[in-house]
C-alpha cells in the first residue's frame, strides 16, 4: 500500500464532495480546449474559404478591399476592369485557368456572381474541395441560375423557382430586372463559405440584363426584350474580378509583379492565403478574449479546489495525526495532498477530454449539416496538450497550498488530536 | 542486568505561550517493563507522550530513548527513530476509517521498513503479522479484516489500534488513554489483552490515563502533580 493507494482511498471517502469538483474541473477543461479547437478549426476554415487560387485580380485597391469583394462578396469594387485585360493576362504563359468574377446584382439580399462555367470546374474550397451539386447542374442558358445552399434554405427555392434579379444590393431595391426573369437549375451543397450565399449566373447573362440600362438606370423606350437578347450576341465587355489558376506555384511572384505593373489600366493581383491571415489577424482580440475567457474558467475551477482541499484540511486534520502516529513524516503528508489535487486534475482532465470527443463526435455530423463546416474530429495539437499539462500543473500547484497547511499542522498538532 | 529503554533528566516543557506545563526532574524506565501514568485532564499526559515521540521538544532536558539522545538528532531522525522503535494507541478513533482493518494493521510497516522486517520475520508477511496479531486480540471474525474500520465498534477498534501499535515489535508502547471510550467490561478486557501481548512481545509500553481504577493491572505506577510553577510535574 503506497501513498498513492493511501490518497486513492481517502480520496473515494470523500467522492461526493470531490466528484463535484471533479465535473466544474473537467467542465472548464471542455470549455477551454472546446474553445481552442473551435479557434483552430475556425482559422483552417476561414483560411481555406478560396484554396487553389495563386491570384486574385482585380482593381487597386487594397488587398483586403480585393478578397472582400471578390471571395466573401463584401462591399463593392473602386472599379471594374475591362475584358481585355481578362483576356489578355488570362493568356499568359503561366497561368492554367481562371474564372472571371462579375459582381453588382442581388437578389433579395444574396449577391449574384456573374462567371464563366471554369468556376464550376476550377473553384476549390477547404481542402482542395471542388463546389459539388446537391441538385440540378450548372447554367447553360441565358437565363439559367445556380444557387448556394444557404440561398435555397432561405428562400425555399427548388429547381425552376423563378429569380428575378435587382440592380445593386438592398433587398428593398426598386430596379429589377424584372423584364428578364431568371429559372433556378442547380442547387450547390453546403460549403461552409460565401459561396453559400451566392447566386451564380453566365457573365452574358449579367451582360444581357444590362443591355439596355446605362450607367445603372434603364434606359427609358429603348427596352430591349428577353426574347431579342436571346438573340443578342453578348460580349461582356468589363468584369469586377478574376482568379488565376497557375502551371507552377513558382511564377506567382512573377506574374504577380507583372499584373501590378499591368500598363493599360491599374490592375492588381493579390496572393489569397496572405490576404486571408491579414484579414484573419484583424478578428484575433476575438480570438484571444474567447481564450481569456475559457483560460479564467480554468483558474476559477482550479480555485476552486484549493478552497475545497482548504476547507476539508480541518476535518482532516485527525486523519493527518494518525498518519504521523504511525510512521509518516510531515513531507509525506504534503505529498499526499498534492497528490490528491493531481489526481482530482489528472482525472478532471481526462473526463474533460472524454466528454469533448463526445461531444464532438455527435456534433461534428450534425454541424457538417446544418453550416457545411466540416469540425474535424482529431487528436490533440501539441498546444493543446500543453493547454492541459498547465491545467494539471496549476491543479498540482493549488495542492501545495493545503498540503504545506497540513505540514505545518501536522508539526503544530503532533499526533494528539483535541476530540 | 536490565537495560535501560528511557531516561528523562530535569526536563523543562513550555507551550509557545512561556507558562510552564511540565517538569520531571528524573524519570527512567527499563527495557519489558509497563508504567503507568495517572494524572488529571490536562496535566499533560498527552504532552508527554509527545514528548517522548519525538514530536515535541522540551525548554531543556535530556531524553534518551533505547540509547538515542533526542536533543543531538534532527526532526527528520526523530520521525524515522519514531516510525522504527514506537507504536502509538490513542483515546479514539484512531483508525482510517476509509481503509479496512487489516490495511489499518499493516499502516506502520509501510512507513517502516525496520518494523516490516521484523513483522515478516517473526510472521512470515507483514498480513500474515496483522492477522495472527488481530487474532491474539480477539478479533475472530476473518470477513471483518477486509471492512472499513469504520463499521467496528470503539472496542473493537481499539484491538485494532493495539494490533497496529504491536505489529513489527517496536521497542516501545504508548497509550493515551485507550480505554477511556470504552464501557467497564470492555476496558478490563482489552488492558489484559494489550498487556499480554506487549509480555508476548517484549515491548515496554507507558500508559497515560486519568482513571485510576486501571492502576492495579501496572506495577509501576506513576503520578503527575500540580507543582509550584503551575504546571505539573512527574
Ligand atoms: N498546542 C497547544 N498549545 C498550547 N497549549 C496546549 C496545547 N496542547 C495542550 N496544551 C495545554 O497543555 C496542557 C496539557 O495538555 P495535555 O497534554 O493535552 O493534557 P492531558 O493529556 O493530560 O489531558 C493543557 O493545559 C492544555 O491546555
Ligand atoms: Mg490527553
Amino acid at each position: 500500500m503506497t501513498l498513492f493507494h493511501l490518497t486513492w482511498k481517502s480520496f473515494l471517502n470523500r467522492k461526493a464532495t470531490l466528484l463535484m469538483m471533479l465535473l466544474s474541473i473537467s467542465m472548464s477543461v471542455v470549455l477551454l480546449l472546446g474553445v481552442d479547437i473551435i479557434r483552430q478549426q475556425a482559422k483552417e476554415g476561414f483560411s481555406s474559404t478560396v484554396s487553389s487560387t495563386d491570384l486574385i485580380v482585380g482593381a487597386r485597391s487594397g488587398q483586403i478591399n480585393l478578397l472582400l469583394y471578390s471571395v466573401f462578396h463584401i462591399g463593392n469594387a473602386t472599379n471594374n476592369i475591362t475584358w481585355k485585360s481578362y483576356e489578355n493576362i488570362s493568356q499568359d504563359a503561366n497561368v492554367k485557368w481562371s474564372i472571371p468574377l462579375s459582381l453588382g446584382d442581388s437578389h433579395r439580399g444574396f449577391r449574384v456572381l456573374g462567371t464563366s462555367s471554369a468556376y464550376f470546374e476550377h473553384y476549390r474550397y477547404g481542402a482542395k474541395q471542388p463546389l459539388a451539386f446537391s441538385q440540378g447542374r450548372g447554367f447553360e442558358g441565358l437565363f439559367d441560375v445556380v444557387i448556394g445552399a444557404e440561398v435555397a434554405k432561405k428562400l425555399g427555392y427548388n429547381l425552376g423557382s423563378p429569380v428575378v434579379i435587382a440592380h445593386g444590393m438592398g433587398s428593398a431595391s426598386l430596379m429589377k430586372h424584372d423584364d428578364k426573369p431568371f429559372n433556378v437549375v442547380g442547387i450547390l451543397k453546403p460549403t461552409g463559405t460565401p459561396v453559400d450565399n451566392t447566386l451564380i449566373v453566365s457573365l452574358e447573362a449579367i451582360e444581357a440584363i444590362h443591355v439596355d440600362w446605362q450607367s445603372g438606370v434603364q434606359l427609358p423606350g429603348s427596352k430591349v426584350t428577353a426574347e431579342q437578347v436571346l438573340k443578342m450576341k453578348l460580349k461582356p465587355k468589363q468584369i469586377t474580378a478574376f482568379m488565376l489558376g497557375l502551371n507552377s506555384r513558382l511564377s506567382t511572384f512573377h506574374l504577380q509583379r507583372k499584373i501590378n505593373q499591368y500598363r493599360n489600366e491599374p490592375l492588381m493581383a493579390i496572393l489569397p492565403g496572405l490576404a486571408l491571415q491579414e484579414l484573419w489577424g484583424m478578428f484575433s482580440f476575438v480570438e484571444k478574449t474567447l481564450f481569456a475567457i475559457s483560460g479564467l474558467v480554468v483558474v476559477s475551477g482550479v480555485l476552486g479546489l484549493l478552497a475545497l482541499l482548504l476547507s476539508s484540511l480541518n476535518e482532516r486534520r485527525r486523519e493527518m495525526a494518525i498518519l504521523r502516529s504511525v510512521g509518516a513524516r510531515p513531507i509525506h503528508i504534503l505529498t499526499l495532498l498534492i497528490l490528491e489535487s493531481l489526481l482530482v486534475t489528472l482525472l478532471s482532465v481526462l473526463l474533460g477530454i472524454g466528454v469533448l470527443y463526445l461531444v464532438m463526435l455527435y456534433a461534428s455530423p450534425l454541424i457538417q449539416d446544418q453550416f457545411g463546416v466540416r469540425l474535424a474530429v482529431q487528436g490533440l495539437s501539441l498546444w493543446q496538450w500543453q493547454l492541459v499539462g498547465m491545467v494539471v500543473a496549476a491543479g498540482s500547484l493549488a495542492g501545495l497550498v493545503p498540503g504545506y497547511r497540513a505540514y505545518r499542522n501536522s508539526l503544530a498538532d503532533g499526533m494528539s488530536i483535541k476530540l | 542486568m536490565k537495560k535501560l529503554a528511557v531516561t528523562i533528566d530535569d526536563l523543562l516543557f513550555k507551550w509557545g505561550d512561556g507558562t510552564p506545563c511540565l517538569t520531571i526532574p528524573k524519570f527512567q524506565l527499563y527495557h519489558g517493563e509497563k508504567v503507568f501514568i495517572k494524572g488529571p485532564s490536562g496535566s499533560g499526559k498527552s504532552t508527554l507522550l509527545n514528548i517522548l515521540g519525538g514530536v515535541l521538544a522540551p525548554e531543556h532536558g535530556d531524553i534518551k530513548v533505547l540509547g538515542h539522545d533526542y536533543a543531538l538528532m534532527k526532526m527528520s531522525q526523530l520521525d524515522k527513530f519514531r516510525a522504527d522503535h514506537i507504536g502509538f494507541i490513542f483515546q479514539q478513533f484512531n483508525l482510517l476509517p476509509f481503509l479496512s482493518l487489516l490495511e489499518n494493521v499493516c499502516l506502520p510497516c509501510r512507513f517502516s521498513s525496520t518494523r516490516r522486517a521484523r513483522a515478516i520475520d517473526e510472521f512470515g508477511s507483514v498480513e500474515q503479522g496483522a492477522e495472527a496479531l488481530l487474532k491474539r486480540l480477539g478479533l475472530m471474525d476473518k470477513h471483518l479484516y477486509q471492512q472499513n474500520a469504520a463499521a467496528l465498534s470503539v472496542g473493537q477498534q481499539q484491538r485494532v489500534s493495539a494490533a497496529r501499535a504491536i505489529l513489527g515489535s517496536p521497542e516501545i508502547i504508548i497509550a493515551d488513554e485507550p480505554t477511556s471510550a470504552l464501557d467497564v467490561d470492555a476496558r478490563d478486557q482489552f488492558l489484559a489483552l494489550l498487556l499480554s501481548q506487549c509480555e508476548l512481545s517484549g515491548s515496554t509500553l507507558i500508559f497515560v490515563s486519568h482513571d485510576s481504577a486501571l492502576e492495579h493491572h501496572f506495577s509501576q505506577k506513576l503520578r503527575l502533580t500540580p507543582s509550584s510553577n503551575g504546571g505539573y510535574s512527574l
